[in-house]
């Protein structure tokens, strides 16, 4: 009664090749995200140094915009108002850095150095302004796509969001990072039952990239209030940054990051801010030119 | 045996759906939280500042004079695919999936504006010899890089890259990437010319996903059919000869930069521009 069907076992046992074949076991065979340890899971070298590449938002991003110049921002009443009463002889030197906030430090114009202080720690400093950003991993909860042993594909999330930790507010104020990682379908169909089969074109051409891919996605809190504009359009301290970095290589041999940017303020904004903004990798830091946030 | 086999076949065919490693189909609204004087209302003329043109594609954007859209050859001329996904569009992204294997061997995407229907193809054909025609979309391959389908774009029409007259050349060819964040679909786009362009202009624009099928939320697309709008003579070109347009200087007072960072060019996009463009601006006071 209790015996299970040869071909139960048999397909089991199938399903657990399909895994194992595809290099890990503990993948699985469909795409999964998972919060990591952060260096161990990094699906490429990200560090080094990267400059923005101006192509948008350039007359909002290489000088400072007339006051009241607020469009394409979805402030709402408050925002507005604040922006309009925006005072430029008013700032106090401790206002300097108000522009170079999480919130907005992406989109000003600089280069940024990115690198490993430890295996879940991920340091983001800018040469404009001198700011660094601390991404912890290890503290979003899991989510993602992954197979059931039934061979279903199920979304999935595990744990919590850990909750900031105590202390003041800061201009780049705390982030949380996981990778959302994606699993490589090629190796699923490739590695098993069809080698040179599925994903592979009439003449040939592969339809699926083999490798590693993912995106890095930030959530950022605590933050202290800034500036999204250099005229003084305001986020508060109520602020949520969450970012996405997708990290590519360009047929020219370039590889390039481009970082998507949800800003929500209940305080300012009536609606999430998105913007995204790329960057270019540099060989070296020749051009690093760390400059205050006072005499940029 | 066999029947175990083909059940596990299925259960991987399941669980590979085609290469589509994350949904993008469905229909999505535009944001214009960046470049929206450039994508909405449009930046005026005379104003390159952050494109990174040759000196032909300067001389040509000087030259351009913007009644030149109501000349009766050029009034159903669309946005070309390097700048169709940034203007005031809906999108609506459709899988199109082979009959008998339901591998899915294309992405079709309608943009509203004018619309325009695309195909990119994801079941690894080439891309036709260099003589072939060229349209408005062009001809479209896709692959997928992780969550990300990645898109080569050739055999697109002249067209331009802002709307004030900026060239884009027949050789053009694009990489666009198709990247979905919850809710949001990041789009990204290199744009390589050969001809107009000293190096690729690169744009990256967000769209969020439009719920239930957005009815009323599309501009039924229109046919053109072009008609007399001028008192000018029949086929004359409206332009301005060298030295002659007048909307530089006028560029000069509406945005007070200097014609050295309107003129734009590759060093107009990079941060050390800045310190140079503040002192170019101390000159103008």
């Amino acid at each position: 009664m209790n015996r299970r069907p040869r071909g139960s076992k048999s397909l089991a046992a199938l399903v657990a090749a399909v895994s194992i074949g595809c290099g890990s076991a503990t993948v699985g065979v469909v795409a999964q995200a998972r919060a990591a340890a952060g260096r161990a899971e990094s699906p490429r070298d990200i560090t080094g140094y990267w400059v923005s590449v101006v192509s948008e938002d350039w007359h909002w991003r290489m000088v400072t915009p007339r006051k009241g110049d607020y469009a394409s921002l979805p402030l709402n009443e408050r925002g507005r108002a604040a922006a309009d009463a925006w005072n430029p002889a008013t700032e106090k030197p401790a206002d300097a850095c108000k522009p170079f906030g999480a919130a907005a430090i992406m989109r000003v114009p600089g280069r940024v150095r990115i690198s490993w202080a430890d295996a879940s720690t991920l340091l983001i400093e800018t040469d404009a302004g001198q700011q660094t950003r601390r991404l912890q991993f290890g503290q979003l909860a899991t989510r993602g796509w992954r197979v059931t042993r039934r061979g279903e594909i199920e979304w999935f999330e595990e744990g919590r969001d850990a909750p900031p930790p105590a202390g003041p507010v800061t201009w780049q104020g705390y982030s949380a990072a996981r990778w959302d990682l994606a699993s490589d379908p090629s190796a699923v169909r490739n590695a098993v039952f069809f080698a040179g089969g599925l994903g592979t074109g009439p003449d040939g051409a592969g339809v699926v990239v083999p490798g590693k891919y993912g995106s890095l996605h930030v959530v950022t809190t605590k933050l202290k209030s800034g500036y999204l504009r250099w005229n003084g359009v305001p986020y508060s301290d109520a602020a949520r940054v969450t970012e996405d970095y997708d990290f590519r290589t360009e047929d020219d041999g370039t590889e390039w990051f481009t970082v998507t940017t949800t800003v929500e303020d209940p305080a300012y904004l009536a609606a999430p801010f998105i913007t995204s903004t790329d960057f270019r990798k540099e060989p070296d830091g020749s051009k690093w030119r760390p400059t205050s946030c006072a005499a940029y | 045996m066999r029947r175990l086999l083909m059940l596990a076949l299925l259960i991987v065919s399941a669980a590979a759906p085609a290469a589509a490693q994350s949904d993008i189909t469905g229909e999505w609204a535009p944001l214009f939280h960046e470049d929206q004087p450039d994508r909405v209302p449009g930046i005026g003329p005379a104003d390159f500042a952050g494109l990174p043109l040759t000196d032909g594609a300067r001389q040509w954007a000087l030259s351009w004079d913007a009644s030149r859209v109501s000349v009766l050859e050029h009034q159903c001329q669309v946005h070309v695919l390097p700048y169709i996904l940034s203007g005031p569009t809906r999108l609506r992204i459709s899988a199109q999936q082979d009959g008998n294997t339901e591998r899915i061997v294309a992405f079709q995407q309608y943009i509203g504006l004018w619309g325009q229907q695309r195909t990119i193809w994801v079941d690894g054909r080439r891309h036709p010899p260099e003589i072939a025609p060229h349209s408005w979309m062009g001809f479209s391959t896709g692959v997928w890089e992780g969550n990300t389908l990645v898109v080569r774009t050739t055999h697109i029409k002249q067209g331009w890259v802002r709307r004030n007259g900026v060239p884009q050349s027949d050789e053009v060819v694009t990489t666009e990437r198709f990247t979905r964040h919850g809710d949001v679909l990041t789009y990204v786009i290199h744009i390589k010319d050969p001809i107009y362009l000293t190096e690729p202009l690169v744009r990256s624009r967000n769209f969020v996903r439009m719920s239930g099928l957005g009815e009323g939320n599309w501009i039924a697309a229109t046919p053109c059919e072009p008609a007399e709008e001028t008192t000018a003579p029949p086929h004359s070109v409206p332009n301005y000869l060298p030295g002659e347009n007048p909307f530089v200087a006028e560029a000069e007072r509406r945005t007070g930069l200097p014609a050295d960072a309107l003129a734009g060019g590759a060093e107009t996009l990079y941060p050390e521009y800045r310190r140079k463009l503040a002192e170019l601006r101390k000159g103008l006071k």
